[in-house]
């Protein structure tokens, strides 16, 4: 438990100072009159409009204060106005999380269909030609950029063989996680090039350690027990040896979550979805700073999030850290 | 009939030989550990690529960005003339991808330059000094490194290079912003290789000899650090590389002349269908490169004995 109570409290000085950084960023860079400038654009000359800005984000406020008040509101779901978009941010987050949260889900399952199986054959047949080809692969994977691989599933499975779409179609995205949940209600089929284009690196990542830890379990007293007793290799590399063999790939699951998150930017760019990666660049190119701060701070949370889980999990996994 | 048997003696040797699965000959153990085919591909694909990024606007077959190229056909295919075919515009894509890499290298270098330096002094001080110093250092380092860098990279540009309707990001900002990504990793390294040398009797016997500490980092621990940090530096290059196709791919990578290998790769994407090979040429130089920085580092860490597992 108190492992658990410890990894929260880290996760949350993660989730401080990201969107600090953020957010005082954007007043390092510019004074605040400079800041009211660029979200007022045309209408910088309005001076009732100016001050209702500068009212909205406290910005007479001390850094520090003007922070507290917008983390606050953040915590009650305000994530502030979107000057660009003339609506509150929160409105835009909310259609905007269910998908891309779908992204990173798909490309997860994806990896780790790949990578489980993969590694415990290379692990099963160390130092063979199958190991060497599956460690080859997975070296080659690694110097594969998401975005390439993008390109090349576009190319290849869209384009010459046309068995998924190019683009992840406008009116079928999941817009609250009820539709989430039923995936014949959004078109999965257009996110599954952009979700395996995300994992193909993380399947070289979970392989490797996968590989690594299981050739180490397969030399275990109780490995060789179950054998002697006449067990199927099956049983005995599912049940037996992949348990104690995945505790280092658990743990790197929500470090490379939040690789993914951060890749889902450039992917979500490439096929065209409506995701928070493409409101995040949107904001970037129209200066919406209340939308970039926005979009960080859900990143973190949902970082965070992802992170407590696969702790608990790990907790579930090992039993001795449940009892320490 | 597959069992687990006939297998302990593999399985017992792959934990000490699994750096060497492209050269082949990892399943007998050779004596004398052989560099192998990969490595050396790795290491002659990387002299070249260095060779042409410093020689780029001396070559006489590399046209210099902003060439007038009316003249030549567009998105015409591979040919003797082009060695890599031509773009939209009928510029020689072999040369862009050359200038490109360039300007990519220029970017990479100068990102691991600067996390060689802040990061690698304040890992040295973390290890050192150990304590309550150390305990500091790592808990900012750890939190740098929890959270996707690609995104704050990202807000960084979108401030720093903002004017409110466009945002042109020039070298100077890119490379700033990039460095986020290359700090915190290089911190850690430092702090765990410098951690394990300030216990070694060469550094107590320095000591004894009523060496300051200031001495004894640079006469004792920084010349132990610098190869490993070399190596650990190749790995930060590809992943700097990767970083700033990605910025392009949102078109806030430097902006336009120059080309960079992100914004090549971009490029071609609106005629992926008739003409593949702008984008994969580019695409193919770029993974060639990464791939080689990886294995080279991969083998060179192996020989060190220096892995992040083990820090």
């Amino acid at each position: 438990m108190k492992f658990v109570v410890v990894r929260l409290a880290q996760l949350i000085v993660v989730l401080l100072a990201a969107t600090f950084f953020t957010y005082s960023l954007t007043f390092v860079a510019d004074s605040p009159e400079d800041v009211v400038d660029k979200l007022l654009q045309s209408e910088s000359g309005n001076e009732t409009r100016r001050a209702e800005v500068r009212r909205d984000l406290n910005l007479d406020d001390p850094l520090l204060i003007r922070y507290g008040k917008w983390l606050g509101d953040a915590a009650t779901g305000d994530f502030g106005f979107s000057y660009n978009a003339q609506e509150p941010v929160a409105d835009r987050l909310q259609t905007r999380i269910p998908r891309t949260f779908a992204l990173v889900l798909l490309s997860q399952v994806i990896a780790l269909l790949l990578a489980v199986p993969a590694g415990i054959i290379a692990a099963w047949r160390a130092n063979t030609w199958v190991d060497r080809g599956l460690s080859s692969t997975s070296i080659g994977l690694l110097a594969i950029p998401n975005y390439v691989a993008g390109l090349f599933f576009v190319f290849l499975f869209a384009l010459q063989l046309g068995w998924f779409p190019s683009i992840v179609s406008n009116n079928l995205n999941p817009s609250s996680f009820t539709e989430l949940a039923q995936p014949w209600s959004w078109d999965l089929n257009s996110y599954i090039l952009p979700a395996l284009a995300l994992s193909l690196g993380q399947v070289a990542v979970y392989m490797r350690l996968l590989r690594t830890d299981m050739i180490a379990t397969l030399q275990e007293d109780f490995i060789g027990m179950a054998k002697a007793k006449g067990m199927p290799t099956r049983h005995i590399l599912f049940r037996h040896a992949l348990r104690p063999s995945s505790l280092s790939l658990v743990t790197t699951i929500g470090i490379n979550a939040g690789a993914a998150i951060g890749g889902t930017v450039i992917i979500e760019q490439i096929f065209g979805m409506p995701g928070m990666g493409t409101m995040l660049v949107t904001a970037i190119f129209s200066g919406d700073i209340m939308v970039v701060q926005g979009v960080v701070a859900v990143i973190a949370i949902g970082f965070v999030i992802i992170n407590f889980v696969i702790d608990l999990l790990y907790a579930a996994l090992d039993p001795r850290i449940r009892s320490a | 009939m597959p069992d687990l048997a006939h297998d302990e003696a593999a399985v017992a040797a792959a934990t000490g030989a699994d750096l060497d699965m492209l050269d082949g000959d990892s399943g007998d153990l050779p004596k004398r550990k052989r560099w192998g085919f990969g490595f050396w591909f790795s290491v002659v694909w990387t002299v070249l690529i260095a060779f042409f990024s410093i020689a780029a606007p001396y070559l006489p077959f590399v046209d210099t960005p902003g060439t007038f190229a009316i003249a030549n056909p567009s998105k015409a295919g591979p040919s003797a003339d082009f060695w890599f075919g031509t773009n939209e515009n009928g510029d020689d894509i072999f040369s862009q991808v050359v200038n490109g890499g360039r300007t990519s290298m220029i970017i990479a270098l100068s990102v691991v330059f600067i996390g060689l330096i802040s990061g690698g002094i304040v890992g040295m001080i973390a290890g050192f000094f150990r304590g309550r110093t150390d305990r500091i250092i790592s808990a900012v380092v750890d939190t740098m490194l929890a959270f996707p860098a690609l995104v704050l990279a990202l807000a960084m540009i979108s401030i720093f290079a903002s004017d409110g309707s466009t945002v042109r990001p020039n070298l100077p900002v890119v490379i700033g912003s990039l460095s986020i990504l290359s700090v915190a990793p290089l911190a850690r390294i430092t702090r765990g290789i410098t951690l394990s040398f300030a216990e070694r009797e060469f550094v107590t016997a320095a000591r004894t000899l009523g060496a300051k500490n200031g001495r004894i980092i640079r006469r004792e621990i920084l010349p132990n650090l610098i190869p490993p940090m070399a190596v650990f530096s190749l790995t930060v290059i590809a992943v700097v590389i990767v970083a700033e196709g990605a910025l392009a791919f949102l078109g806030l990578s430097v902006s336009a002349p120059a080309p960079t290998w992100g914004k090549l790769i971009l490029a071609g994407r609106d005629d992926l269908d008739t003409s593949p090979h702008i984008t994969f040429f580019p695409a193919g130089v770029m993974f060639l490169t990464i791939l080689s920085l990886n294995y080279i580092g991969d083998v060179l860490q192996g020989r060190f004995t220096v892995r992040e597992g083990a820090l």
